[in-house]
């Protein structure tokens, strides 16, 4: 089980994508989340940052299930979502991949 | 024998021809169109003088225009000048007694965009009066000239920062500015404010960075925006004021009502002209329906979280307010149990572009 701190990629998350600014949601995903889940189970901890865009939240798990990870993975990075600075968090994070499984 | 002496000496001579002159010179130039110096020569270069307005402020209608109207005719002037002959405008704040975070936010914004694109422009000001800070309160304090001091609009009008004495309602503004989304910025810009008012103020963090986002992404589409894409595409202000934490971002871009259009379906249009009562007409109908994109169906349904996370920000945290602005519109949210939180209408002149203003209470341990 690999376990990821957004707070390691950056104190303050940015945008949606790469183009529109630095530590963007699209560059999590692709530099940080998609390696990590093609290699093992991944636990994401979400505490440590300053806060978060929802642009960024959605790029980067909605993004997820749009790059082809499976529904299998997903549902197991879902279980694995830590938040204890704001428990919204999760609740939102799991909001964005499950619209984005339901609309595969 | 004394006066006689005087009213023979050099000095009082000289001053008397001055005086003449003046007043001829003051006589000549009322009736004739074309004006002398004050040297008597023909007046070749003449300085446009614009008096600003009493309050630059955007937010109340007796305002709003009078702003609008003021920063047009200074691009009207700064446009003329050329590396030939470089246009000379005077700025006259002497009436200007309020300055709001909206007003100079966008004031700043304008200047710096309208000194980059036309550079040929000399400006010499007038200061602002000293004012006093209220009614218990006789002395007079300079907290117009030392806030546009503070955030930088006498450095965009070509002056150097000047060491002003310290008030607390000015040292508390801060100003950022960038091309990119630059989420760094905004985090460490509020991160100084808490460090201000010993309060955490994380909860404008996301709706500050979505509205930067949007005016990076949307407000310079290059298939819309005709002029040259801008060095600076936003302009960020953080403050406090009467015991509130004010956030604000503003673009100079097309506004909400000509990029929505582009961004949503006819499906989004129809549903929310349902919602909305009657198909979208004016600069606030589409600010309004900005904010519901998450309610209707987008052509890319993952994206357009970005309005609706503004209101939704605003809803969770007590006597907050949104305010945003984006052309001729208006919009406002309070968050203070009223049965109507929202209010909204339209300005006669626009702002062009939009700002998105957040602003919360502080609690009273944070007052300064």
């Amino acid at each position: 089980m690999i376990t990821i701190n957004v707070k390691d990629f950056s104190k303050y998350p940015g945008p949606r994508y790469i183009r529109l600014g630095d530590f963007s949601g699209e560059e999590f995903r692709n530099s940080v989340l998609i390696p990590a889940i093609k290699s093992d189970d991944v636990t994401v901890n979400f505490d440590g940052v300053y806060g978060y865009g929802s642009s960024f939240l959605e790029e980067a798990f909605g993004g997820l299930v749009r790059h082809g990870i499976s529904p299998v993975k997903m549902q197991s990075l879902k279980n694995n979502l830590i938040c204890t600075d704001d428990p919204s968090i999760v609740v939102e994070v799991k909001k964005y991949i499950d619209e984005a499984l339901s609309g595969r | 024998m004394k006066l006689l002496e005087k009213r023979k000496s050099p000095a009082y001579l000289r001053a008397a021809l001055k005086r003449g002159m003046k007043k001829y010179i003051f006589k000549f130039n009322r009736s004739k169109s074309i004006k002398k110096s004050r040297n008597g020569r023909k007046l070749i270069n003449y300085i446009h003088k614009i008096i600003a307005p009493v309050c630059l402020d955007l937010s109340k209608l007796q305002h709003h225009d009078l702003m609008v109207e003021f920063v047009e005719k200074i691009k009207e002037h700064v446009r003329k000048g050329t590396i030939q002959k470089i246009a000379k405008v005077h700025l006259c704040f002497r009436d200007t007694r309020i300055i709001t975070p909206s007003g100079g936010l966008w004031f700043l914004a304008n200047l710096e965009q309208l000194r980059s694109m036309s550079p040929y422009t000399k400006f010499t000001i007038t200061r602002p009066p000293a004012t006093r800070l209220n009614q218990n309160d006789n002395n007079r304090y300079h907290v117009v000239d030392s806030v546009m001091n503070w955030i930088g609009i006498y450095v965009a009008l070509g002056f150097q920062k000047r060491e002003m004495r310290q008030l607390p309602t000015v040292d508390c503004w801060e100003a950022a500015r960038g091309s990119q989304v630059a989420s760094t910025k905004v985090g460490e810009l509020l991160e100084k404010v808490t460090l201000r008012t010993g309060q955490d103020h994380k909860a404008l963090y996301r709706p500050l960075v979505e509205a930067m986002s949007n005016s990076v992404e949307h407000a310079y589409r290059p298939d819309l925006y005709q002029p040259q894409q801008p060095t600076i595409k936003w302009w960020c202000f953080a403050t406090i004021m009467n015991n509130r934490l004010i956030a604000l971002v503003c673009d100079l871009g097309l506004g909400i009502s000509k990029t929505l259009p582009k961004t949503q379906s006819k499906t989004f249009f129809s549903n929310i002209a349902d919602y909305i009562g009657h198909a979208l007409s004016s600069d606030s109908d589409f600010i309004r329906a900005s904010l519901q994109l998450k309610r209707s169906a987008t052509k890319l349904d993952y994206r357009g979280k970005g309005g609706p996370d503004l209101r939704s920000v605003i809803e969770k945290i007590p006597s907050a307010r949104l305010s945003i602005y984006s052309n001729k519109g208006a919009y406002f949210y309070t968050n203070r149990g009223k049965a109507k939180p929202e209010t909204w209408f339209d300005f006669k002149q626009s702002i062009q572009g939009t700002i998105v203003e957040c602003s919360i209470d502080l609690p009273l341990e944070g007052k300064r």
